[in-house]
């Protein structure tokens, strides 16, 4: 198996040996191996049966699996449906995997915060006093941090003008950016994706598309995209494995430059590989 | 501002009104100016002036129908008395203050005896419903009080607690914690396993999960248990106070009994009505003000 990816030079960040996964008794997966690279967006594509949820579901651990998996500890996930929690705003929304989060450099932010004020905040004048006000400082510094950055990834999904709305107000497409803003702001290693465009109109479908691939180009984390549109695995992906019975029966490399126009889309190769895979996906039992 | 300070607001002023011994006429306009806010907020569902004017016209003509039969003379007057007279009762009963003593009595009992049930339900209700070992340890003991008709129950608690205001909260509370911790229950056990695997991926752990996912996951569950369990509430405060009680409107409804007072049965009664009612609205509105986005949701 090759350690360089197809994307220059870059190392492996999820491998997984032989994983299984069985619901009541039988098996939905059984002895899946493969190896995602850093920064890569990889498509899984299969017929419906095939396990393509239960995959990511097992490779998050919400689900138990067996076999062997090495996968960083902070992922995000965005889902079909339900995907953002509808009793919150968006801005919560977004904000609701970053409630530990703290400033990188607090301790030197609030020491210089103190110092500037004079009297009775003084940073000799210890005791409890002292402490009482740098534990107030902290806080306030983390709470300004997290609004920072749930404000810049509200920014980045374009949904400025939605910030204090809740889902349930919100379009399918909306709901499903704050879904992913909500994945990206923790700052994760990895992203899963299962299926996240797969309820919405086709028109939307390809907007959303489109877009992802700006955020991709803005993050650049490793992703994991589950789909059963083909045309949507190529257009998105660096890569796509096709899970079928008995684990991986093949794995395409998607050769196109990045940043992706639309048109590309209508361009022969594109259409020659899309035969290619669906032909693939037909064979496999 | 947050809607929960809203509240507060408002219920504070209400109080120093009464509080400074002003004329009841302030609080009424302040309740009527604090219902039309609610009412220009959330009278999208209203309906329309046809149909209003129609439902006016057709209760008014049940009351004209009713106080012609009353006094055409086929039944004592006393025995069936037209809405006329228990309109009179009804000015009597608050002229003398026993209205007043009845309602502070009453109310204050079924809302002590709701809270109590209510809170105890949707804790364990939402504590069974996700936490499979409380859940063993806890759901068959609560399943056995369940068929049990808690007005049933009433004499039991009367013996073990004495005729004591207590033992009336009690068995309000009993009541309305049976219906609101099958709601609750039922609620947290049918949240969509999504929102628990996101909270998982977003590393919402403990208190965090509970106050942020899986109440107000089964909150369209819980609100329609305590919508339930007012209404039981209401039953209940009638019932516990037939025996052993020396004020309340379930007690004017018996005293006028044994006193041969039909008018005041039936204003008392209108009175318990009107309470049940105005409870539920007010209980719809509190809770549209602190979870707005139960109008925009249906995830059920």
């Amino acid at each position: 198996m090759p350690t360089q990816g197809p994307r220059t030079g870059e190392s492996i960040q999820i491998t997984v040996e032989g994983l299984g996964v069985s619901y009541d008794g039988h098996d939905v997966l059984r002895d899946v191996s493969f190896s995602v690279y850093r920064g890569e967006l990889l498509a899984i594509v299969g017929k419906s049966g095939s396990g393509k949820s239960s995959l990511l579901l097992a490779l998050a651990g919400l689900i138990p699996r067996l076999g062997e998996v090495d996968i960083p500890g902070d992922i995000g996930f965005v889902f079909q449906n339900y995907a953002a929690f509808p009793w919150m705003t968006v801005r919560d929304n977004i904000g609701a995997g970053l409630r530990r989060l703290r400033h990188p450099k607090r301790e030197k932010v609030a020491d210089a915060l103190l110092r500037l004020h004079r009297e009775p905040l003084r940073v000799e004048a210890a005791g409890y006093r002292q402490k009482l006000w740098r534990t107030l400082a902290l806080r306030r510094i983390d709470h300004a941090y997290r609004r920072r950055l749930v404000k810049w990834h509200i920014d980045l999904v374009d949904l400025t003008d939605h910030a204090d709305k809740y889902p349930g107000q919100l379009s399918g497409g909306q709901v499903q950016r704050v879904a992913l803003a909500r994945a990206l702001a923790p700052n994760p290693l990895v992203i899963f994706l299962d299926e996240p465009f797969g309820a919405l109109d086709s028109y939307t479908r390809d907007r959303m598309q489109a877009w992802l691939l700006n955020v991709y180009e803005v993050e650049h984390k490793t992703m994991l995209f589950v789909t059963h549109n083909v045309e949507e695995a190529i257009f998105l992906s660096d890569r796509i494995l096709l899970l079928g019975q008995g684990g991986i029966p093949a794995d395409f490399s998607v050769p196109f430059k990045r940043p992706r126009e639309n048109s590309i889309r209508y361009h022969s190769d594109f259409v020659r590989l899309k035969q290619q895979v669906a032909e693939q996906i037909i064979k496999c039992q | 501002m947050k809607p929960i300070i809203r509240i507060l607001i408002i219920v504070a002023l209400f109080f120093r009104r009464f509080g400074r011994g002003r004329p009841v006429p302030h609080a009424i306009v302040l309740t009527l100016l604090v219902a039309a806010r609610f009412l220009r907020r959330f009278g999208r569902g209203l309906r329309s002036p046809v149909a209003m004017v129609s439902s006016l016209i057709s209760a008014s003509l049940f009351l004209l129908a009713w106080e012609v039969v009353a006094r055409a003379g086929f039944t004592p007057i006393t025995l069936f008395p037209p809405p006329s007279r228990v309109v009179l009762a009804l000015v009597e009963l608050a002229r003398s203050g026993e209205l007043a003593r009845d309602l502070k009595a009453s109310l204050w009992r079924a809302a002590l005896g709701f809270l109590l049930g209510a809170s105890a339900g949707v804790l364990i209700g939402l504590a069974t419903g996700r936490v499979s070992w409380i859940d063993h340890v806890l759901s068959p003991i609560i399943q056995m009080f369940r068929p049990i008709p808690p007005v049933a129950a009433i004499p039991l608690i009367i013996t073990w607690l004495g005729v004591t205001d207590f033992s009336k909260v009690f068995s309000i509370a009993f009541a309305v914690f049976l219906v609101v911790w099958i709601n609750a229950h039922l609620g947290a056990r049918e949240i969509p396993r999504t929102f628990i695997w996101s909270a998982r991926t977003l590393r919402l752990h403990g208190l965090a999960l509970l106050g942020k996912v899986i109440f107000p996951g089964s909150l369209p569950y819980v609100v329609a248990g305590c919508r339930n369990g007012l209404a039981i509430a209401f039953i209940m405060v009638y019932v516990s106070e037939l025996a052993g009680a020396s004020a309340g409107v379930g007690y004017q409804i018996s005293v006028s009994q044994l006193a041969y007072r039909i008018d005041r049965m039936i204003a008392a009664l209108a009175v318990l009505g009107l309470c049940g009612a105005a409870a539920d609205l007010l209980l719809t509105l509190v809770l549209r003000l602190l979870f707005p986005w139960l109008r925009f949701t249906t995830f059920k």
